[in-house]
């Protein structure tokens, strides 16, 4: 049996549902035998191969996390946005609140630490976007699994049911906008 | 088919459903689920959110189900697949309208956007974020606006207005650009607003705030208790979050209960700001210091001071003191104690005067036959359309009587001010008769005088009053005249600032019984008291309790049994009990007094204990633990008892078994 090519990558995020991905635990063994990760950060691979399912997690905040999202769309059948961040802007987006060059001299030069810092001018260095947006907002999103993090229950879901063929579309229990919390027992 | 009911179909299924009702009262009343979210129960309807949206046979739209009336015959359908995609759509919108960050926002899991959401299987948004910067208002001091979490749906707007009658809140701005008080040009700490939280308490999302009850916990992490709050004799029902022994927030009891559900600053939020140094172990005190010990030590110490005291300068040398804030089960124990015991004249509660006096002044006019006082209810209030205060103090009245003044204001009922200080009402008051101090008795006799003689619609002695009467001017006069003329129901407030004078409370009552348009024998007015269980005090001890002396040595006191429970005393108290040679306080926080009293002996604050309070309208209320007590820390009857036990009085049944 061929293995499913799966890729997944973080934009602008905190890498926080990648480390909620890996919170499956036992369930990975399983889903190594199932599946081939062709693209992730921690497989250092800078082209873009041909897969069945991207995960991405973060938004779009700059140029370079524009380009790896086309890419990946432009590489894969399926593309699930994982996180609040990916789904809804989350975390990242909060700097859509204000300016984008107070945001980077915030960032590179008033900082509590910073002495003479300066905002790249470098031309390798990617161009921050004026917003920080949702994957939905420059490509086709097929599958979204919100959550900051989502849990790691939600994203087995997600990803067992696309690997069954079903519809992998999140029951109520498992769709949640922020970190599932602990309930009393004896909550009435 | 009785006439007030119509019949409709909903879903294919005939109901019914009462005549005047919305289609969502209908839905609700045959447990058809409709979603909502701008509409709650208790206030009135506003039709904002689209969520409620219905098909109803004959309409080329659907229409919202809050909003519209019920009809006979009508045919709706709510259950729709494209009506749930308007709902979805209706959702999004919203999502994408304003800044709804759930992962740090304190009211998500108890959300009622975020449920729906949940509900509707909102993954995703189908609408670009439009991340408007909006501003969060934190002036206030105990709550916040948060307008980047506000969905305008108008309940805060609703309930400021229709239950506590204050319209601090109100939409400015217009289209998506709408905002709650616009935070630059109407901070909420520096408006009008009484911080009672009701805004809170119905914020479908986090938008509205305490900020005390902020990051604590979910309604679902909690144990919801009931009890009474016990900090004034309004009495309110209360629903508190309670996590690990920690109050997390403080509800009331809901829109649809007395008064609306409404709780006053302190109700909602001063048992999460109390920050007072706590008594836990009983004290006694040896030399210059005191030193902790158990409590059979601390009550026995005690007794023998005050048998000490007793034997040599007789039994009234020790004074019993008792804080209205104490439950009537303390409150009986007390009495019990004092009477059997402690056997002294001196008995005296924590309480203004005024308030001691006008429940034995209502009980005599009632014995001399001029009218039942005890048949006035606070709720009386809100249909009143003429409302006279007399004498109301600073922080007068209780905040829930403020509401209720208000809310009958707002239907177009007048307030006439008499005498009395700037209080949260002064600037609603209609007419306001000034009266210089010690020249109240004379301004409320003048006022009685000229409602009697209206009464009686005798126009000559009106005539001759207006010529002139003691502390009230002509224009006083006929202002007065002119809106006790077109009042048809009166009601009388009076408050700490009318002067302890039993003639002075005798004509109070008087005026409320000459304006109380002879409406049976029922009295019309309302004394407001300071403690919570005045009520029940007064009601215990009888005539004989006095309020607190301010020297107590004049009067041959040497001793005093002080039971503060969770009051703090005030200064000139403590420096009175301060004098005497032997003191015994049972309180829950430390004071200049405990610092100095030969025992001190610990008392459960009220959020801890069980029993019964008596309300101003003298009704009972249940008192139910909401937190644990510390360790060892007995209630006031248990230590009560356990002071009569240690004087020699009636000894305990041996348990059977119990250890030797």
């Amino acid at each position: 049996m061929n293995k499913v090519k799966v890729a997944t990558a973080w934009l602008s995020g905190c890498s926080g549902c990648h480390m909620s991905f890996l919170n499956i635990d036992e369930a990975l063994v399983d889903l190594a035998g199932k599946v081939e990760f062709v693209r992730s950060p921690i497989v250092d691979s800078k082209e873009f191969k041909p897969c069945d399912v991207a995960i991405v997690e973060g938004t779009v905040s700059d140029t370079d996390n524009l380009e790896t999202l086309k890419s990946l769309r432009a590489n894969c059948k399926i593309l699930v946005a994982l996180g609040d961040c990916a789904v809804f802007g989350g975390m990242t987006s909060f700097r859509n609140l204000f300016d984008t060059e107070d945001v980077l001299r915030r960032g590179y030069v008033e900082t509590e630490t910073t002495k003479d810092g300066a905002v790249p001018t470098d031309l390798h260095v990617p161009r921050l976007l004026e917003r920080a947006t949702p994957l939905s907002a420059h490509v086709q999103v097929d599958y979204s699994i919100p959550g900051c993090p989502p849990h790691p229950e939600s994203i087995l879901h997600v990803i067992a049911s696309l690997l069954e063929g079903k519809d992998p579309k999140l029951p109520r229990e498992l769709l949640h906008f922020d970190s599932r919390i602990k309930v009393r027992s004896d909550a009435k | 088919m009785p006439m007030d009911e119509l019949n409709l179909s909903i879903d294919g299924r005939a109901v019914r459903g009462a005549k005047g009702s919305t289609i969502l009262e209908v839905c609700m009343a045959n447990d058809v689920y409709v979603p909502t979210l701008c509409h709650i129960e208790g206030l009135s309807g506003s039709g904002g959110c689209r969520l409620c949206l219905v098909d109803v046979e004959g309409q080329k739209r659907p229409v919202p189900a809050c909003m519209t009336p019920a009809a006979e015959g009508m045919k709706v359908v709510t259950n729709a697949n494209q009506l749930a995609a308007y709902r979805r759509t209706a959702l999004e919108l919203l999502l994408s309208e304003r800044n709804h960050f759930c992962f740090f926002c304190e009211k998500s899991g108890d959300c009622e956007l975020q449920s729906l959401c949940y509900e509707f299987g909102i993954d995703h948004m189908s609408f670009p974020a439009m991340f408007p910067p909006l501003a969060l208002d934190a002036s206030a001091e105990a709550l916040a606006i948060d307008n980047n979490r506000c969905i305008l749906c108008g309940r805060c707007v609703r309930v400021c207005s229709e239950i506590v009658g204050n319209n601090t809140l109100d939409f400015t701005k217009r289209g998506s650009n709408t905002v709650i008080n616009e935070p630059d040009l109407f901070p909420l700490g520096e408006s009008n607003c009484v911080q009672c939280g009701a805004c809170a308490e119905v914020c479908p999302t986090g938008a509205i705030f305490g900020k005390l009850s902020s990051y604590k916990g979910r309604k679902a992490q909690c144990q919801v208790l009931k009890t009474t709050c016990c900090e004034c004799p309004m009495a309110c029902d209360l629903t508190v979050h309670v996590r690990d022994n920690n109050v997390v927030l403080i509800a009331g009891g809901g829109l649809k209960g007395r008064f609306g559900g409404q709780l006053c600053k302190k109700g909602r939020f001063d048992l999460l700001a109390r920050n007072y140094e706590r008594i836990t172990r009983p004290r006694v005190l040896k030399g210059k210091t005191q030193t902790q010990t158990d409590l059979s030590n601390a009550l026995e110490a005690a007794s023998n001071l005050l048998r000490t005291i007793q034997r040599k300068h007789g039994k009234d040398s020790v004074a019993a003191i008792i804080s209205p804030r104490c439950t009537n089960e303390a409150i009986k124990a007390f009495k019990d104690f004092v009477e059997k015991t402690l056997q002294t004249k001196n008995v005296f509660i924590m309480e203004p005067e005024i308030g001691v006096l006008s429940g034995g002044i209502a009980r005599a006019l009632e014995q001399e036959g001029l009218g039942r006082f005890s048949d006035c209810k606070t709720s009386d209030l809100l249909d009143a359309d003429l409302i006279v205060a007399i004498g109301l103090g600073p922080g007068e009245p209780h905040p829930i009587i403020a509401s209720n003044i208000r809310r009958a204001l707002n239907r177009g009922g007048h307030l006439v001010g008499v005498g009395g200080a700037d209080c949260v009402l002064s600037a609603r008051t209609n007419l306001l008769i000034g009266a210089a101090k010690g020249k109240l008795a004379s301004v409320v006799q003048s006022l009685t005088s000229l409602a009697n003689a209206h009464a009686k619609g005798d126009e000559d002695a009106i005539q001759k009053l207006m010529r002139g009467s003691p502390g009230v001017g002509p224009d006083d006069q006929s202002a007065f005249l002119s809106l006790i003329r077109s009042a048809k129901k009166v009601m009388t407030v009076a408050g700490g600032e009318v002067d302890p004078e039993p003639a002075l409370v005798r004509s109070v009552a008087m005026l409320a019984l000459a304006l109380g348009k002879g409406e049976g024998r029922s009295v019309p007015v309302i004394f407001l008291g300071s403690g919570g269980n005045t009520r029940g005090a007064l009601g215990a001890l009888g005539q004989d309790v006095r309020s607190l002396p301010t020297d107590l040595r004049k009067l041959g006191i040497r001793g005093a049994y002080a039971l503060l429970a969770d009051e703090q005393p005030a200064a000139t108290d403590v420096a009175n009990l301060k004098g005497l040679d032997a003191i015994i306080v049972q309180a829950s926080f430390e004071s200049d007094l405990s610092r100095k009293a030969d025992v001190v002996i610990p008392s459960r604050i009220w959020a801890e204990r069980s029993g019964t309070m008596t309300d101003i309208d003298d009704a009972v209320r249940q008192i139910s633990p909401v937190l644990a007590a510390p360790e060892g820390v007995p209630s006031d009857e248990e230590a009560i008892r356990g002071l009569e036990r240690s004087w020699g009085g009636p000894a305990r049944p041996k348990r059977k078994g119990g250890m030797t």
